[in-house]
Parts: C-alpha cells; sequence; structure tokens
C-alpha cells in the first residue's frame, strides 16, 4: 500500500520542477499522475460547461429584460416571467459550480488554477484583479446601470475606483454588443439553441472583445465648465480656397456652370443662337464672380465642437467623469435633467435645448471620500439633491484579516490584499519564485496585514487594540495602498539586494513626508514584525509632534542582507495558498484505489512542517545560548 | 585542573558538532519542505539532536545562569505576603494570632515564623563573595540565600543577585531598590522571605534558569 498523502507529495513537487524522482521508475506513482490528469480535464469541462450554461440563461434574461423595457409603460424594466425563470436558473447553476467545488478536490483545484491565471492576466494587462470585494462592487454598478441609475463610486485614494469606473462601463459596452450579436446569431439556431449557443458564444465573445470598446471619460476639475462637458464653442479663421488645384478649382466652376445650364435648358431652347451667347456669357461671368466671392474670402466663423457628455447621449455610450466632487456645483446642475432620465426619452441639455437619450448611455462618477482625519485638496461635497440622482458606491481597500498569521490562518480566500501582493510576484504561468518560501510567505502576509492596518486608521475605520487605552492613531496623509504595496515589492525584487524591511524603508516609508505619519507606520512595521533589531534596526517610539525618523536613526547596521537561492511554488501551491487545501481526495475509482492509503486528512503535511521547523529553531536557539554562555566564556577566559 | 579543562574543552566540542548538527538537520529539513515530504531519518535526527542538546542545557545551567545573570527580563518579584494586624504594634511586630489567621501552608507558616524568630542578621558571607562585595563597595548587611545563590542587602535599600559557578558573580543592576529588611531566610534558589521596614513578610523571588527548557527559550538579546 501507499500512502496518499506521499504521492500527492511527489506529485506537487513535480509541479516545482523538483522531483524527488523520476516518475517513470514509480509505476505506482505514474498511474497516479494518468489518473489526476484525467481528473482534472473532467473537472475542468464540468465547469466549461457550468460557464457556458450560466452564459446562456444570461442571454435569455437580457433578452427578456429587453422585452420588458420595450413593452413597459416608462420605458424600464420591470421583473417578469421569463426572466424570473432565467434568474433562478442562474442562482441554481452558481449552486451547482459551489458544490462541486466543495465536493471534488480537482475540481477545487482547476478552478484555482484558472482563477489564478486570470488574475495574472488582469494583472499584466492592468486590469483590476476580480477578487471578492471587487465582484461585490461590480455587481452593484451593473445593477444600477442596469436600471438606468448613474453611479457615483467613492472611497479613498489608491483604491482603484477609476480602473474601477473604466473596467465597468467598458463591460457594460461589450455585454450589450455581445447580447446584439448572439441575438442576430441565435436567430438560425433551429431545434437545439442551448447546444447551437455553446457553438457560436466563444467565437461572438472574442469578436466583441476585438473591437476594443472604451467609453468617454472627463478628468474633474474645478475649472471644468458645463460648456467643456456639452460641446465648445470656438471661433475658427476660414479660409476656403486654395485648398485644390487649379484644375480642381475650374472643373468646380464648370460643374457648377452645367448644372446651372441644365437647370434652365428650356428657357435657352426658346432663345436664337445669339441670345443663347448672351445669356450664356453673362451667366457665367455672373456665375463665376458669385463662385470667386464665395470661396476667396478670409472671415471668422463660429465652430461647435460637441464634448463628450454630448456625444455619450448622442451616440449612447458610458461616459465617466473622474474625481466629479472636484467640479463646481453650479456646473454640475447642468446634468441634472440627464442624470433623472434613462435611455429612449427626452432629456435638456445646456445649449442644445433637448435630445433624445441614446440606448447604452450611463454615467459613472467617481470622488474620493474627505473624512474627519483626511482632506483631499480641491474637493467639495456633492450637493445632497445632485446626489439623490445617483447610486453612491462606497470602494475602498481590499479586505484582509489584521491578526493571525499565515500559518494560522483559516480562510486564506478571505485575505484579497494577501491574493493581490502574491499575485503580482507570479510569473506569467502562476509560478511563485521566492526565496526561503517557509519564512517569506509569513512575511509577506505580515506587510499585506500592515498594509490594511494603515488602510483601516486612514480611512478612521478604527483601529483595533492600538487605540486601547492611549492616543487614537490618525494617519492624516500617508496610506500603504495597493499601489504603495507593489512599489514596496518592486524595490524588494524577491530580495535580491535588500530585504523586505530594507523595501519597505525604500519603497514606501522614506516617502512619507508627514513626520507623525511616518512614526506611527515605522511603529506598526515594527509591530508587524519588520524592522527587527536582530537584522541590524532599532525604532524608537515616538509620540505625536516628534520629530520624524530617518534612515539613520533606525539603521543599526549597514550590511546585514544575505541573497538567498529561489525555490519555485507551482501554480497549483499558489492557488492552495490563496483559496486553501480544499476538499481530500477520499477515493479513486479505478484498480488503483486498492493500491492506495487515504490518509490525506490524518497526514497534515503542513502541519508537521510547522512542528518540525519550531523544533530545529528550539534547537538553533540552543546552540547559541550554548554557544554564549560556554564557548564565548571558554575563549574570553582563554 | 587539568582535568577541568579537558572536561570544559570536551564540552566545547559537544557544543560546536551540535550547532554543526543542528545546521546539517535545518538545511535537510529546507529541502524537504520543498517537496512536503519528512523523511523517517531527518525525524530520528531531529529527536537526538533534542536529546542531546537538553543534555548539553542541563550540563550548562550554571554557566547559562552566569551568563545570563545580567539580563533584562530576570523576573524580579516581590510579593507581601502578610502585613501587621491593626492591633499588632510595631515593637512586637506580627502577632501569633495574626500568623495563624493567615492563609498560608504549614511550611510557610513554619518558614514566616522563623523569620519572626530572627533577631539580628546572621548569614556570613562566604569569604570570595565578600571580597567581590569589597571590590564593588557594596556594603551588604544581610545576605539570606543558599550555597549558590544569595540576595545582598545594602544600607543603600539596594538588593543585589549573587550566583555562583565555580565562583561567585554578582548582577550589576539591583533586582529591587528602596527596600530595607530586617531578617530574611532562604525558601529555596530563587525565593526568599524578608521582614521589611514596616514589619511586613515580603517575598522576593526571581526567574531562575534551573531546567534545559528555561534555557532554549532566553532571549539573547533581552
Amino acid at each position: 500500500m501507499r500512502r496518499l498523502s506521499e504521492l500527492e507529495a511527489r506529485r506537487r513537487a513535480l509541479l516545482r520542477e523538483n522531483p524527488i524522482q523520476d516518475p517513470a521508475e514509480d509505476p505506482t506513482l505514474s498511474r497516479y499522475l494518468a489518473y489526476v490528469g484525467k481528473k482534472r480535464k473532467e473537472a475542468e469541462k464540468a465547469l466549461d460547461d457550468l460557464a457556458i450554461e450560466e452564459a446562456y440563461e444570461t442571454y435569455l434574461l437580457r433578452k427578456a429584460r429587453k422585452k420588458s423595457r420595450l413593452l413597459s409603460a416608462n420605458g424600464e424594466a420591470r421583473s417578469t416571467r421569463q426572466s424570473r425563470a432565467h434568474q433562478a436558473a442562474i442562482f441554481q447553476i452558481r449552486k451547482k459550480r459551489e458544490e462541486l467545488i466543495q465536493k471534488d478536490p480537482d475540481a477545487f483545484a482547476a478552478l484555482g488554477e484558472r482563477t489564478v491565471l486570470a488574475d495574472i492576466e488582469s494583472q499584466g494587462a492592468g486590469r483590476l484583479v476580480h477578487v471578492p470585494y471587487l465582484e461585490r462592487a461590480r455587481e452593484q454598478i451593473f445593477a444600477s446601470l442596469d436600471a438606468g441609475i448613474p453611479v457615483y463610486l467613492v472611497g479613498h485614494l489608491g483604491s482603484g475606483k477609476t480602473q474601477l469606473a473604466i473596467e465597468c462601463a467598458t463591460e457594460f459596452m461589450e455585454q450589450r454588443l455581445l447580447q446584439q450579436r448572439l441575438e442576430v446569431r441565435m436567430e438560425g439556431a433551429g431545434d437545439d439553441p442551448k447546444g447551437y449557443f455553446a457553438k457560436i458564444y466563444r467565437e461572438v465573445h472574442a469578436s466583441v472583445q476585438a473591437e476594443h470598446l472604451r467609453p468617454y471619460f472627463i478628468a474633474g476639475s474645478h475649472d471644468l465648465t458645463a460648456q467643456d462637458m456639452f460641446f465648445e464653442k470656438t471661433l475658427k479663421l476660414s479660409q476656403t480656397q486654395g485648398r485644390g488645384s487649379d484644375e480642381d478649382q475650374l472643373s468646380s466652376l464648370i460643374d457648377g456652370f452645367a448644372a446651372f445650364v441644365r437647370g434652365n435648358a428650356e428657357i435657352l431652347q426658346n432663345m436664337d443662337k445669339d441670345q443663347q451667347l448672351e445669356f450664356m456669357l453673362a451667366g457665367w461671368k455672373t456665375f463665376s464672380n458669385l463662385y470667386i466671392a464665395e470661396h476667396s474670402g478670409y472671415g471668422t466663423t463660429v465652430e461647435k465642437i460637441e464634448k463628450e457628455v454630448l456625444l455619450a447621449l448622442r451616440e449612447g455610450k458610458p461616459i465617466i467623469i473622474d474625481e466629479i466632487n472636484t467640479i463646481a456645483m453650479g456646473n454640475l446642475i447642468a446634468l441634472n435633467d440627464i442624470l433623472q432620465h434613462h435611455a429612449g426619452q427626452t432629456a435638456y441639455v445646456t445649449g442644445v435645448w433637448s435630445l433624445t437619450i441614446a440606448e447604452g448611455f450611463c454615467l459613472i462618477g467617481t470622488g474620493n471620500l474627505s473624512t474627519g482625519t483626511v482632506s483631499y485638496e480641491g474637493t467639495n461635497a456633492l450637493n445632497p439633491a445632485f446626489q439623490s440622482r445617483f447610486t453612491t458606491i462606497e470602494y475602498n481597500y481590499a479586505p484582509q484579516e489584521t491578526t493571525g498569521d499565515l500559518n494560522t490562518c483559516e480562510h486564506p480566500e478571505k485575505n484579497e490584499l494577501f491574493r493581490l501582493l502574491l499575485l503580482h510576484l507570479c510569473d506569467r504561468e502562476g509560478r511563485l519564485c521566492l526565496p526561503k518560501p517557509a519564512e517569506t510567505l509569513p512575511a509577506l502576509y505580515r506587510l499585506a496585514q500592515l498594509s490594511r492596518i494603515s488602510q483601516d486608521i486612514f480611512s478612521g475605520r478604527g483601529a483595533g487594540d492600538l487605540a486601547a487605552g492611549g492616543e487614537v492613531p490618525v494617519l492624516n496623509e500617508a496610506v500603504l495602498s495597493v499601489r504603495g504595496l507593489f512599489h514596496v515589492l518592486d524595490h524588494w525584487n524577491l530580495g535580491e539586494a535588500e530585504d523586505l524591511s530594507m523595501a519597505l524603508w525604500n519603497g514606501f516609508l522614506s516617502s512619507v513626508t508627514n513626520a507623525d505619519d511616518r512614526n506611527l507606520l515605522l511603529a506598526l512595521s515594527v509591530r508587524c514584525g519588520f524592522f527587527p533589531e536582530t537584522e541590524g534596526w532599532h525604532v524608537e517610539a515616538k509620540k505625536r509632534g516628534e520629530a520624524p525618523l530617518a534612515f539613520d536613526d533606525i539603521r543599526t547596521d549597514p550590511a546585514r542582507h544575505v541573497v538567498q537561492p529561489l525555490e519555485t511554488l507551482s501554480r497549483e501551491d499558489v492557488a492552495k495558498l490563496l483559496f486553501g487545501k480544499g476538499p481530500k481526495r477520499t477515493k479513486i475509482e479505478e484498480d488503483l484505489g486498492e493500491e492506495i492509503l487515504f490518509d490525506e486528512g490524518k497526514q497534515a503535511d503542513r502541519d508537521q512542517g510547522l512542528a518540525l521547523d519550531e523544533k530545529i529553531r528550539g534547537l538553533e536557539q540552543a546552540g547559541d545560548v550554548l554557544t554564549a554562555a560556554v564557548t564565548g566564556d571558554d575563549s574570553s577566559k582563554g | 585542573m587539568t582535568a577541568a579543562r579537558g572536561e570544559s574543552r570536551g564540552l566545547t566540542e559537544r557544543i560546536l558538532a551540535f550547532q554543526k548538527d543542528t545546521a546539517a538537520l535545518r538545511a535537510a529539513y529546507e529541502k524537504a519542505l520543498s517537496t512536503g515530504i519528512f523523511p523517517q531519518a531527518l525525524l530520528d535526527e531531529e529527536a537526538r539532536l533534542s536529546r542531546e542538546g537538553e543534555a548539553l542545557l542541563a550540563r550548562s545551567l550554571p554557566a547559562i545562569r552566569r551568563h545570563f545573570l545580567d539580563r533584562e527580563d530576570i523576573g524580579a518579584k516581590s510579593e507581601v505576603l502578610l502585613t501587621p494586624g491593626e492591633d499588632d504594634s510595631a515593637a512586637t511586630g506580627i502577632s501569633k494570632e495574626r500568623l495563624l489567621e493567615a492563609d498560608l501552608s504549614k511550611d510557610e507558616r513554619a518558614l514566616v515564623q522563623s523569620l519572626l524568630d530572627k533577631t539580628a542578621p546572621e548569614d556570613e558571607l562566604p569569604e570570595d563573595l565578600e571580597a567581590l562585595c569589597a571590590d564593588r563597595e557594596l556594603t551588604v548587611f544581610l545576605a539570606p540565600g543558599t550555597d549558590c545563590v544569595r540576595f545582598l542587602f545594602t544600607e543603600e535599600g539596594e538588593v543585589y543577585l549573587a550566583e555562583e559557578d565555580g565562583g561567585w558573580e554578582i548582577r550589576k543592576k539591583p533586582l529591587f531598590t528602596g527596600l530595607l529588611a530586617q531578617a530574611g531566610v532562604s525558601e529555596g534558589d530563587a525565593r526568599i522571605l524578608v521582614l521589611d521596614g514596616d514589619g511586613r513578610v515580603v517575598r522576593l523571588s526571581y526567574d531562575r534558569i534551573d531546567t534545559p527548557q528555561k534555557a532554549e527559550r532566553l532571549n539573547l538579546y533581552g
């Protein structure tokens, strides 16, 4: 009998390209590898089928809503029997997928790896990673846009509001185009619409992606006026002659005269030849004079250039107004009538009179949220009457547990900030190369915790036990946002030239200019295990109002960093770190199952590794104590 | 003397070998960690080194105590066991009735009684410790303790700790300050009872490194 835990460990070692032995030398392992490979493919197929089923039901739901909108009195989509049935079917499919990944270890692993790859692709393309916190915000935004209600996204700096607005607006356009194209293609579906949909969906989806749709975008500022949003009047110096060649000009003149002659053919027929000649000469002279007068003048004309909001209204596209709360309220009021009407209705637009809002128009505004402790220069609170026309969605920082450590963390999937951080370090294939992963991964987890603690303090969401019995900590200007975290990781560069504490200083803390903020962030870093005295740091506690700690104040030993070799974690390892271990394999349907002892639940390899690590640390500590007390004494005596 | 030096050299070699083996174990562990498989030989080696480490620590305890005598986290504690009652006069101190009423075990009560019975300091200092006190210019008037530990009370109200390991060593910083005592008795290697200036019975103690486990948990940088 072979233990399943051992076979699993060997399989995962192969994925890390660090095989314990050649699988060809181990027939049971080879059979196990083949079995897992087959099961993974089956699981991927099951996940694909569910994804297509969900896409089909979503297509039908949108079609039903569109029909309902056409039939309704005010152009709004109301729930119908069909739309409810499709919505229920979507929920059922999601439930089925949830059950599948909770029960099937291969489906869990396949979905985890797919998610890692999709996340890396998003990050690589500069898009947001779809962590659950983001998904919840997206769902709220789409629900609001579908209902024709504009969205106002508010939050603190560095949370990714603008990017979220752009992505949601783009996806809103893509969804509409996808629906239009699917509806056209599905006309030829025949007797098996579901089967036909499965065949065409990917192709249609790819064709929509290839369009590279982009919404209109305005960057808000205090100087932005209604003209800048709707249309701009500009004076233009027009000089119409001289663009074409002389031949072109003459041809144009002759063409015009020929048309004149054709228009007066009846009059000419009633004249004799001389009269005709005289008439033609007088006509030609007058015509050419008029042509010259019209085409040779210089002059100033008023030209109207349509701007983004007006273009979006006419073309039925989304418009994003970034930092909307920096625009003077008097100018924002010009949007009022547009905000309370939806596609198909008529709205008044300043300086244009009225126009019908085209299907597909929607508006997303973003703004920073000033609080009692943080003030964003140049922003205003929106007039409540104006804001009431929006669905206001607060979007801040991704969740992360701030207590406990990586090894004792029971729900890794809830640590979305840690997920963003690890994904930033992965290669394109989802592999993660780290120096001493057993020590580095917990340190990275603590970095995510530090980031979240700073975000909590900055956004005034409480400082947990930090405030117990003392002054409530406050950050006024600086916060370790996701952007800041990435700077730190880029400085660290997998520990090639500096350790994480040094990278934290170089990539973030040294840029913090507010003295109180820097001192507090340093104290928080020490609390999270950075800048340890044993590695040549000494961070003194500072009170509010004291001078900021500088590099020379905290560095006691300049050269402590030792470059460690990199070790590779596979994509499956990364998925397990981010989403947990998932269900255990409890059976193998083939003959192979009879040769295997299912011990994965009992043999907690990670726990065993941790316990052993603890014991070895104890031995190392004992060695250090003995050396200091006995060997050190001997040498001093000797 | 030669035998002692030889023994010390043998101990040093064992410690160096222990450290080398531990480093090899760490390397083997790191390698195993990347595969998730911990071979039995690795576990056996860890068990062997645990036994060896414990034996070395047990054997080196006196040296470790001396070396870490000046550590900050020495765990000095003072606890008032008994205060004179309202009826007890300053001259007579704690009465017998008060002692009987006190929440003390039989042994503690007997020890407190022997403390109360002491009329004058009678703890003599070993000669070499006395010389060391003179070097440090400590005017010690009371020195309760055992053959290997002494609590040295000075006229300035400071209490110093002295440990013996082939020779006495006095902690640089006092364990307690502002404490004047009339008499004291030992309650073991790490604890004494004293009668303070207010006639109270006070237990003074510190966290003595008396097991290999405590030695292993020492803060090297504290």
